[in-house]
């Protein structure tokens, strides 16, 4: 007997990515959009497809990192292709390390909050020799598109704080972000 | 209308400068109180009162800085804490570095494996580290924090933090980030006091709407370092304001701390006056000196267990106040900033001064939000307890908003006992936490939290009509009277009432003009599997036992399923509490055995992982050799970790992640007939022994399957070769590319998801069975079967792109150069399908549905399109 319907899938496929439980304060530069713009090695708009664990070998030791899957469905600077690998520095699964009675405290910035089936627009930074990058400003350039009262809005972790008066429609978003591209 | 007017940089800073935020803030962060706690009510602490806290320079110099200057600039920023008198904690430059620090050996000092000693002050020179880390121009300019604690002792035995040298143009900025950071590595967490008056969020220094003091502007000297967010020069993080010295001196107290200041303490109360409520930011104003002499604390920040039986949660303490002083009190929701004392949002009333005697929810006895007592430093059980609406009050729902309600009993929904109810705007009621989803499904009903939908669509109160509550001593029933569908379409009255008890829930329906919407109870995501199916709710004349299942529930459309209980009733009975089946089952000894193929989906078949830590599952089944078996957790909310081992014990495979984002699947031959175990525990429980990190009811499914199969994913190739050589458009091919999309092609893969008729007639040369963006990875499988004369690949069940339907599809390969595909349940209604010989073949469609059969060379096919629609299912077309 075949059990396999979509419906768990989807269920299954509603895992946001997880930080790690860390007691660290990063600082981050406060970006407007012109910031964001500049910064950014590419600016898409995409489908999160997977999410999976790996680590990267630099400096020295290992260190945690997370490969984002995405589909691509517009693109506003750069060249992503169709698809687009983003693999970040940190872990969507916490494992103590401990050493006798001390226990390690993760001091890694957080993860962009990407869920798979999650839709995003977001601004990258350019990967660096590992293949390592982020979200521009973190939290900033990471930009959830979802629908409210029926139109297409957009808002990043900061709520839009210094972008826009809060969620602003998708539209309103890329047309800002084309006034700053010059396109 | 949501505003998405553009900020511009002079509205937000009001000055042209580059400016800076503190953004992170860690899970086990604690804003306004210690970063990490070790125990309830003991944050982790410096030893010796925080005397002396060392500190490790790096060897390298530190962007614009000689590694001297940057040395000296480390040592002055620690001495701004340093110098707080009321507290002990003082710092050490204990030595450099043994080495310098820098791109190709930093990751020791960021991930060490023990502690060895050491607090790192990591200076990126070249920002090279940061690049690498994060790729150029990610922003991040340090990071800081305890690095290693002692769980016994609960004292922080090293701390560490890297600065990113370039982003240091600035000296200023490069000073202010400093001691930002290095209030981090004291243990201090994210505090606000006036900041968010600041972050172009609209908050105001008072309960909102109430602004009971004009803002300072300039704000210079107004603005915590603590803050999660930096405003750049002049309103630097480098003098430290009464909040941080508070913070500091409440960790490390000088005698003079008490000497000098006093506290007030209370508890935040959800409006039935016992919940405790956690995330609650608590800010005390100086009435003579409202911004200077102000302090903040979170509810709860003095621990990381936030159940009601644990005495610190909903607590707070507001330290080193100006005795005698007066001050109000008042809790204020957090609008931005990273904070992980989870923050409450919503908070479960309006912002409101605390006051006094007269505190209450404002039914029980009147206490508006503006009014307010002074409190004297000294004063305890300073608690607040959030006003709720009374009985026939409209609720203040808004536009796909919420309003948490505190039940005069408990009730009971599948197993778990509430006090509290989110009425939401949009037709439902949810338990645990609110939902302002407005776009039902039924995969949302089922995965989502506990939910009674008396009709679950998009409403809007605010158009017209109300929402409202009403209770008794046996029962608590919430209306929706008159309220059209957003944005002002229609009206619709329908009431949900719970009763004492009993449990039951009654759904009553008066006049309604929308159509679709969900109307139905769902244990959520914890209980259900995903896959229970609707039922026709018109035609349950008694109460729907909710003691056989965990969801029942009537999916309405517009079109092909209107809603039909219009002036009718839904009756349900009360739910019960679910729990595994199987248990106990955690040794390969106690086993449950299973026959396959097997699957946990009903209630019956129940599987779960509990209590979290302390639980593991085994079953044992016969499996025939030389099949493959397919194990696999196909739904759930925990991190799943499986394993399939023979009857002796020894391991055939073990997965963590295999499945769908953080589920598990196995695909493993099976070597020969016999028994054999499967696991399943969560991770990081590699030893399966039961201490896994998560927990809750899982689905899994095991089963064998004749046959090969492939492991495709999304839009992905997987070359397999032929038992024979198959003559295919002029050439002799040994191995086919098994497409993901639907297709097979030859001489190379294709992982093109987008297919077009230029594409099927230009590239390579192709078998399209059902070209079209499929995903095996979401679901289904893809299988070869073979024999000396033909090969067999077969499309199970796959779904397209993020799609709840599934398409079913074979492809045969005859030795003798035959093709035939047959069609058995497709969902797509956009495909290419046909063969080519592809490399710029002649365009010209031909109708597939007219019967074949077809050549087995050149080009025939045929695009359906979304005005086209496949009409192939439940045939089969031969190319000969």
């Amino acid at each position: 007997m075949k059990v396999r319907l979509m419906g768990s899938a989807i269920l299954a496929l509603a895992l946001a990515v997880l930080a790690l439980p860390a007691a660290d304060a990063a600082i981050v530069a406060k970006m407007d959009l012109t910031d964001l713009t500049s910064n950014a090695h590419q600016i898409f708009r995409g489908t999160v497809t997977d999410v999976e664990q790996t680590t990267v070998t630099v400096g020295g030791g290992e260190l945690p990192a997370v490969v984002v899957q995405m589909r691509v469905a517009d693109v506003l600077k750069g060249d992503p292709g169709d698809k687009v690998e983003i693999k970040m520095l940190g872990s969507i699964k916490y494992t103590p390390v401990t050493a006798g009675d001390a226990q390690r405290v993760n001091v890694l910035p957080d993860l962009p909050k990407l869920t798979v089936g999650g839709d995003y627009l977001l601004f990258t930074t350019e990967p660096s020799s590992l293949g390592l990058s982020t979200t521009v400003g973190l939290g900033q350039g990471s930009f959830r598109v979802y629908l409210d009262e029926q139109q297409e809005v957009a808002s990043n972790e900061l709520n839009n704080a210094g972008l826009f008066s809060g969620p602003v429609t998708y539209g309103a978003l890329t047309a800002a972000i084309d006034a700053e591209l010059g396109n | 209308m949501k505003q998405n007017r553009a900020f511009s940089r002079s509205f937000l800073f009001g000055l042209a400068f580059a400016a800076l935020a503190i953004l992170m803030a860690a899970p086990a962060a604690h804003a306004g109180g210690p970063l990490a706690v070790c125990n309830s009510g003991q944050p982790y602490l410096w030893p010796g009162g925080g005397a002396n806290i060392p500190f490790n320079p790096d060897q390298g110099d530190l962007g614009p800085l000689t590694n001297a200057a940057a040395v000296q600039l480390t040592a002055d920023a620690f001495d701004v804490w340093g110098a707080v008198s009321t507290s002990t904690a003082s710092y050490t430059n204990a030595g450099l570095l043994p080495v310098d620090v820098d791109v190709t050996n930093f990751s020791p000092y960021v991930s060490p494996a023990a502690p060895d000693g050491l607090s790192a002050i990591v200076f990126d020179d070249t920002g090279e580290i940061f690049d690498i880390l994060f790729g150029p121009g990610s922003g991040v300019l340090g990071f800081a924090g305890p690095e290693w604690v002692n769980t016994v002792t609960c004292e922080i035995l090293e701390g560490v933090s890297f600065l990113n040298g370039p982003s240091f143009g600035d000296l200023t900025a490069a000073f202010d980030v400093m001691v930002h950071e290095f209030g981090h590595y004291s243990n201090l967490a994210h505090t606000e006091v006036n900041g968010q008056l600041y972050i172009g969020v609209g908050d105001l220094p008072g309960p909102e709407p109430f602004s009971p003091y004009p803002i300072p502007n300039p704000f210079t000297e107004v603005v915590e370092t603590m803050y999660p967010f930096y405003f750049g020069p002049p309103i630097g993080t480098g003098s430290l304001h009464r909040d941080d010295i508070s913070s500091l001196s409440a960790l490390y107290p000088d005698p003079s701390f008490a000497a000098s200041t006093d506290n007030v303490s209370g508890t935040i109360f959800a409006p039935n006056g016992t919940t405790k409520v956690t995330g609650v930011n608590v800010i005390a104003r100086n009435e003579a000196d409202p911004f200077l002499d102000a302090v903040s604390a979170i509810s709860s920040d003095y621990t990381d267990n936030f159940s009601q039986a644990d005495p610190v949660t909903g607590t707070y303490t507001l330290f080193g106040l100006t005795p005698g002083a007066d001050y109000r009190v008042y809790v204020d929701e957090i609008l931005a900033g990273g904070f992980s004392t989870p923050p409450a949002s919503p908070l479960p009333g309006p912002e409101e001064y605390y006051n006094g005697a007269n505190e209450s929810n404002n039914v029980t006895s009147t206490d508006v939000p503006s009014d307010f007592v002074f409190v004297t430093p000294g004063a305890t059980g300073v608690d607040v307890i959030f006003n709720t609406p009374g009985p026939g009050d409209p609720l203040n729902v808004g536009i796909d908003g919420n309003v948490q309600l505190f039940l005069p009993f408990s009730f009971e929904l599948c197993g778990t006992s509430y006090d509290s109810v989110f009425v939401n705007a949009n037709g439902n009621l949810t338990f645990g936490v609110p939902s302002s989803d407005f776009t039902e499904s039924a995969a949302e009903f089922l995965s989502g939290p506990p939910r009674i939908a008396a009709l679950w669509d998009d409403f809007n109160a605010t158009q017209g009509g109300q929402v409202f509550f009403n209770q008794t001593k046996n029962t608590f029933t919430v209306t929706w009277e008159d309220v059209p569908e957003y944005f002002s379409t229609g009206s619709n009255t329908f009431s949900i009432q719970l009763r004492r008890s009993s449990n039951n829930i009654d759904i009553d329906f008066g006049d309604v003009s929308a159509t679709d919407g969900i109307t139905g109870v769902s244990c959520g995501g914890d209980d259900t599997s995903g896959f229970e199916g609707q039922i026709d709710l018109s035609e349950e004349d008694d109460r729907i036992n909710l003691t056989q299942t965990v969801a029942a529930y009537e999916v309405f459309t517009s079109f092909g399923n209107p809603f039909d209980l219009e002036n009718d009733s839904v009756l349900f009975n009360g739910t019960k509490s679910y729990g595994d089946v199987y248990e106990p089952n955690n040794t390969l000894a106690e086993a449950a055995a299973i026959s396959l193929p097997f699957d946990s989906i009903p209630l019956k078949r129940f599987t779960e992982i509990t209590p979290q830590g302390d639980d593991v599952d085994f079953f044992s089944f016969s499996a025939e050799g030389g099949t493959t078996l397919i194990a696999e957790v196909v739904s759930g909310g925990l991190d799943s970790l499986i394993v399939v081992t023979d009857s002796t014990g020894a391991i055939l495979a073990i997965d963590d992640d295999g499945g769908a984002g953080l589920l598990s699947r196995i695909v493993v031959p099976v070597p020969a007939d016999g028994t054999y175990f499967l696991g399943v525990t969560t991770f990081p429980d590699f030893g399966f022994t039961g201490v896994g990190n998560s927990s809750g009811r899982y689905v899994i499914t095991v089963e064998t399957i004749e046959g090969i199969l492939l492991n495709l994913g999304d839009d992905t190739s997987q070359e397999v070769a032929l038992p024979f050589s198959f003559p295919f458009q002029g050439s002799s091919w040994n191995s086919v590319f098994v497409n993901s999309n639907g297709n097979l092609t030859f001489g190379g893969g294709d992982t093109d998801f987008s297919e077009s008729e230029s594409e099927f007639l230009n590239e390579l040369p192709r078998i399209a069975a059902l070209w079209d963006d499929l995903s095996p990875n979401q679901g289904g499988l893809v299988k070869v079967e073979q024999d000396a004369s033909s090969w067999t690949v077969t499309f199970d069940g796959v779904p397209e792109f993020f799609a709840a339907t599934t398409n079913t599809f074979s492809v045969t390969l005859s030795a003798s150069g035959a093709i035939s595909v047959s069609y058995d349940g497709i969902a797509s209604v956009d495909s290419v399908v046909g063969i080519t010989e592809g490399g710029g073949a002649a365009a010209g469609q031909t109708d597939l549905s007219a019967g074949g059969p077809y050549s087995n060379s050149g080009t025939t096919y045929e695009q359906f399109t979304f005005s086209d629609n496949f009409d192939l299912d439940g045939t089969t077309l031969d190319f000969q």
